[in-house]
């Protein structure tokens, strides 16, 4: 197989080069961590809360904390990219801290009052795009109701794409045991969004 | 509606989800993020590193401490046969394990501590133990590592370290300048406080600016926050929570003395974007910052002080005075934080430091440089005097 990309010096170090160099307690690779995992980071958490949230930079960093730790600590089985490993550990601190919010009764009662704001007259395709937005954070929302194991393992197949034998290596489960907890998720997700729907 | 149908639906709507626009952020905010979390990165890999030597060298200690114990129970059964000693004064534990307040991990021209009525100069890497008053001359600055984070002392500015607590850890400005940056959130129950004459800064985890200065005998503070809360206190009453982006100033009141300075006299710090806002408030104010930056006359002339200082360090530099050259330029970033020359300063900056033979505080620039200006005309150098010091380890 012939590798593109150019310069293989440009394309800077292998994954497995920078987990190395993590486990050897090589920090001069810190800044080529971070850019190389951002982006994973950064996308499992916007998609998760929808939006980047005020503490933003702070679930960021307290991913990268998980991240080299679980890299530093062997806990990384080298079974997936670093890029896929990263986005799974930023959904679970995601999902974490959207529960936690959700305890606290303050974002969902503030977007609640959003979604229920009467809307200013607009064109249909307008309307037909709040009415989807709406139905997002709805989703959002009953995800961070459900049981985390769920809500991680429908979150990371069907929204951030990876498939069963991924994420059951990931979370650290047969693939028969992923294939479980997706559609027992996905089944409590329709009824919770029935239930709703019912209610209002 | 069928049941595979509504199913079908879900998954739908969860890979809307996916396909979710991220839009782009804004440069500085993600430079300034990724400095911080780089150099979390960093000592979090160290630390682990520490860590699992720390595990392996475990077995050895236990040993020894079992041998230190067998010793220590002999010492104990003789003192039981021996006399009575005369009972001495209890003496605190804490006074025996104090915990550092600091350590300098940054000095930038001249930069005085004093301790114990005396003063000398402040070296990098000397520990802070509280009771401790670091004074900063013109044109210099001094960085000091607190708690999880780092505090950065402006050019011509005093601070004094107090002795940290189990619950505390406070900062007592008298005057100038100081930018404090906690990338943790501190313990539930601790904070970090920064005091000045007129109020008091809690921090939980956070980065935040305080000015304590004035012109003409009135002094005030003024706290900018960058990322996460603060509160502001006065006469113990809470009188302001501060987010990312706010500001917040005190009344101006005559400016109270710093007691005994170390070494140099109070010099007001002028900062670009806040000289020119007009009237004195009679009460605290929050300030937002684009109405700061609208004011008239806010940024005004300043230029050419801020050209005359790059060019002092360009003399300095070219009459081959690395030392000199480095101070100038650090003059100039502390006075000028968002210069138009700030760029250059720092490219000049930690060349200059590494001309003068301060590889340390060359790295520290050039990381500074590299965080601020990531794609920047001197990244190719910033990244040579980083790595470079690395490799010395």
């Amino acid at each position: 197989m012939i590798e593109g990309g150019g310069d293989p010096a440009a394309r800077g170090p292998t994954d497995e080069q920078l987990v190395d160099a993590v486990q050897s307690g090589n920090s001069q690779m810190a800044g080529q961590v971070y850019d190389r995992l951002l982006g994973a980071v950064d996308h499992a958490l916007y998609r998760v809360f929808g939006r980047r949230e005020h503490d933003h930079d702070d679930l960021v960093q307290a991913a990268f904390e998980q991240i080299v730790l679980t890299l530093s600590r062997r806990s990384y089985a080298r079974a997936c990219s670093l890029q896929t490993w990263a986005s799974t550990i930023a959904t679970h601190v995601a999902f974490n801290a959207l529960r936690a919010r959700r305890r606290e009764r303050r974002v969902f009662d503030r977007d609640a009052n959003n979604v229920a704001e009467p809307e200013p007259p607009a064109s249909s395709d307008l309307e037909r795009a709040a009415g989807a937005r709406a139905d997002l954070e709805r989703v959002r929302w009953l995800l961070a109701q459900m049981k985390p194991e769920r809500a991680e393992t429908v979150f990371l197949h069907d929204v951030l794409g990876h498939d069963l034998a991924e994420i059951a290596l990931m979370t650290r489960v047969s693939v028969a045991a992923a294939q479980s907890r997706l559609v027992r998720g996905r089944r409590e997700l329709r009824e919770r969004l029935t239930k709703e729907q019912l209610m209002s | 509606m069928s049941e595979p149908e509504r199913l079908d639906d879900v998954v739908q709507t969860l890979g809307e989800l996916g396909k979710t626009a991220v839009p782009v952020e804004e440069p500085q905010r993600a430079a300034y993020r990724r400095e911080r979390i780089v150099r979390l990165i960093g000592s979090s890999i160290t630390a682990e590193k520490r860590r699992s030597r720390n595990a392996v060298a475990r077995p050895w200690l236990a040993a020894a401490a079992a041998v230190a114990l067998a010793f220590g129970a002999a010492g104990t059964w003789r003192s039981f046969r021996a006399p009575a000693p005369k009972p001495v004064a209890a003496v605190p534990v804490t006074a025996v394990q104090r915990a550092t307040a600091g350590e300098a991990r940054l000095v930038s021209g001249d930069v005085s501590v004093r301790r114990n009525d005396k003063t000398f100069s402040l070296q990098v890497g000397e520990v802070l133990v509280g009771g401790e008053v670091v004074a900063t001359a013109p044109y210099s600055v001094a960085e000091i590592g607190i708690a999880s984070g780092r505090a950065e002392l402006g050019a011509s500015s005093e601070l004094e370290v107090l002795s940290p607590t189990a619950k505390e850890r406070r900062l007592r400005l008298r005057t100038g300048s100081i930018d404090v940056d906690l990338p943790h959130k501190l313990e539930a129950g601790k904070h970090l406080v920064v005091e000045t004459p007129d109020a008091e800064v809690l921090v939980v985890g956070t980065a935040f600016t305080v000015n304590y200065g004035g012109d003409q005998g009135a002094a005030k503070t003024e706290v900018h926050v960058r990322r996460g809360t603060v509160w502001i206190v006065q006469g113990g009453k809470q009188r302001a929570v501060l987010r990312a982006g706010d500001q917040w100033a005190s009344a101006t009141s005559p400016a109270i003395a710093p007691a005994a300075p170390a070494r140099i006299a109070p010099v007001v710090v002028a900062h670009r974007g806040r000289s020119g806002r007009g009237g004195t408030p009679s009460r605290p104010v929050a300030v937002n910052r684009a109405t700061e930056a609208n004011a008239p006359g806010a940024d005004s002339g300043t230029l050419a002080e801020e050209n005359r200082l790059f060019q002092a360090g360009l003399t300095a530099r070219n009459a081959g005075d690395g030392a000199g050259a480095a101070d100038a330029f650090s003059g100039l970033l502390a006075r000028y934080p968002r210069s138009v020359l700030r760029e250059q300063a720092l490219a000049e900056q930690f060349r200059a430091l590494e001309r003068a033979g301060r590889s340390s505080a060359a790295a520290v620039a050039a990381r500074r440089y590299l965080a601020s200006y990531p794609n920047g005309f001197a990244r190719a150098d910033a990244e040579r005097v980083t790595s470079g010091l690395l490799g010395d380890r």
